[in-house]
């Protein structure tokens, strides 16, 4: 058994980017971690009798490897590499997908990544001034992010996996209960799928949650599941997490960053080359469901996104960006 | 008279049977339903993982699974200290 010495921190040392980066982010050197950034495929193997993958559960360890991914990218703009940030900040958002196929937990970890990913992402491209290279280069990775963002439906899919395995259990002791003579003579069979009835639709719920692609399916379906999973009501009861709501705005506000910051980079290109930001929109929303409305400052050197619920999504000013979750 | 009650009674006792056996023959039913659909789900979620494909935008892409090198990562950084997540995630959003 090996064990590690970590750079104890200095007590007259102020914590900045740098010694924090130096302290706690080391990791994020190794092979299995530029192994895993590289890899085509990201099944976590999860166990149905557990509803977790294998070693889990892996807090904070998640966030920790998203997050100094994320710093990494900072360090990296701070010092000019812009190229070197885009590059770490992209990884970051794949990691944070990846998170996203696991467990509930996981997911959450993944939203926090993914959010956080996506603002550095306007950040950086809000700053860049004179590489219209980076941008065209940012425009292309950013499209082929469209559908990775952290989704909390293999969460769903998997307790539906982990519901259905139990079900399973269930009627196999009804089923068992007839083996015995005395057991013949009372219907277990019909008992059994009686009790089991509302669980099974509540599992279908789940199941059908777990393939919903919109989020608005989701919410729907919250207080449905919920209901079919109420203690006593069923074989098994179940309950999402109580936050349930908050996370699935979560989710959705990653995605309608994500839009916005689609379409930061036309309008970043349009600055180089015209020398401020248009008076509207030149081309089309990039996701139209989310249908951001474009103000432009009346001097042309800001805009803002706003929702259609009027929240301002990314507000960029003169190389600096701020989005709602930072605001 | 009491030939009549037997009857009766072995009569009752005969529809109870069948109704019973009548009972779980539709409950075995149902029961074969709800297991194919059980078996949909869970398959469902394993195809879902199996088929999920990351997104790498920096890097030669490797066809292996991230999960497991993701894990060895993870063991590794169990090992820093408990204070390491907060501090880095205040770091990110200074």
């Amino acid at each position: 058994m090996h064990s590690r010495v970590f750079e104890t921190p200095s007590t007259n040392e102020p914590a900045t980017a740098e010694t924090t980066f130096r302290q706690y982010c080391q990791g994020i050197r190794s092979p299995h971690v530029s192994d895993g950034l590289r890899c085509t495929r990201c099944d976590w193997m999860m166990d149905v009798n557990l509803s977790e993958p294998p070693g889990a559960p892996y807090f904070p360890q998640t966030g920790i490897l998203g997050h100094c991914l994320l710093l990494a990218g900072q360090l990296d703009q701070n010092a000019g590499n812009r190229r070197a940030a885009a590059d770490r900040y992209f990884q970051a958002m794949a990691y944070a997908s990846d998170l996203g196929q696991g467990s509930w937990p996981m997911a959450l970890a993944g939203i926090s990544t993914g959010k956080r990913a996506v603002r550095a992402l306007a950040q950086l491209v809000s700053s860049v001034q004179d590489d219209a290279l980076l941008l065209r280069v940012i425009r292309q990775e950013l499209s082929l992010l469209q559908n990775a963002t952290p989704s909390l439906n293999p969460g769903l899919s998997w307790d539906a996996a982990h519901l259905a395995n139990h079900l399973y259990e269930i009627e196999y002791s009804y089923l068992s209960r007839q083996s015995t003579a005395a057991g013949r003579l009372w219907p277990w069979q019909a008992i059994g799928a009686w009790r089991l009835s509302p669980s099974m639709r509540l599992a279908g719920r789940l199941d059908a949650a777990g393939a919903a692609a919109d989020l608005d399916q989701l919410r729907q379906l919250g207080p449905q599941i919920d209901m079919d999973g109420v203690p006593g009501r069923g074989a098994v009861a179940y309950a999402l997490p109580p936050n349930w709501d908050a996370l699935v705005q979560e989710a959705d506000n990653v995605r309608e960053l994500l839009s916005a910051v689609q379409m930061t980079v036309p309008l970043q290109e349009w600055r180089l080359a015209h020398g401020g930001y248009p008076a509207s929109l030149p081309f089309d929303q990039a996701s139209p469901g989310y249908d951001l409305s474009y103000r432009p400052s009346p001097d042309q050197h800001a805009y803002q996104f706003v929702s259609r619920t009027g929240a301002i999504v990314l507000d960029v000013n003169d190389g600096a960006s701020q989005t709602r979750a930072a605001r | 008279m009491i030939r009549k009650r037997v009857t009766i009674g072995a009569l009752l006792m005969l529809s109870a049977l069948v109704v019973i056996a009548l009972a779980d023959v539709v409950g075995a039913r149902c029961l074969q339903a709800d297991e194919r659909h059980l078996d949909g789900i869970i398959g469902n979620a394993r195809r879902r993982a199996n088929t999920y494909r990351r997104v790498n935008l920096t890097d030669a892409p490797l066809d292996q699974n991230a999960a497991v090198s993701y894990q060895l990562a993870f063991k590794d950084l169990a090992q820093l200290p408990h204070d390491a997540f907060p501090r880095v995630r205040d770091a990110v959003d200074q």
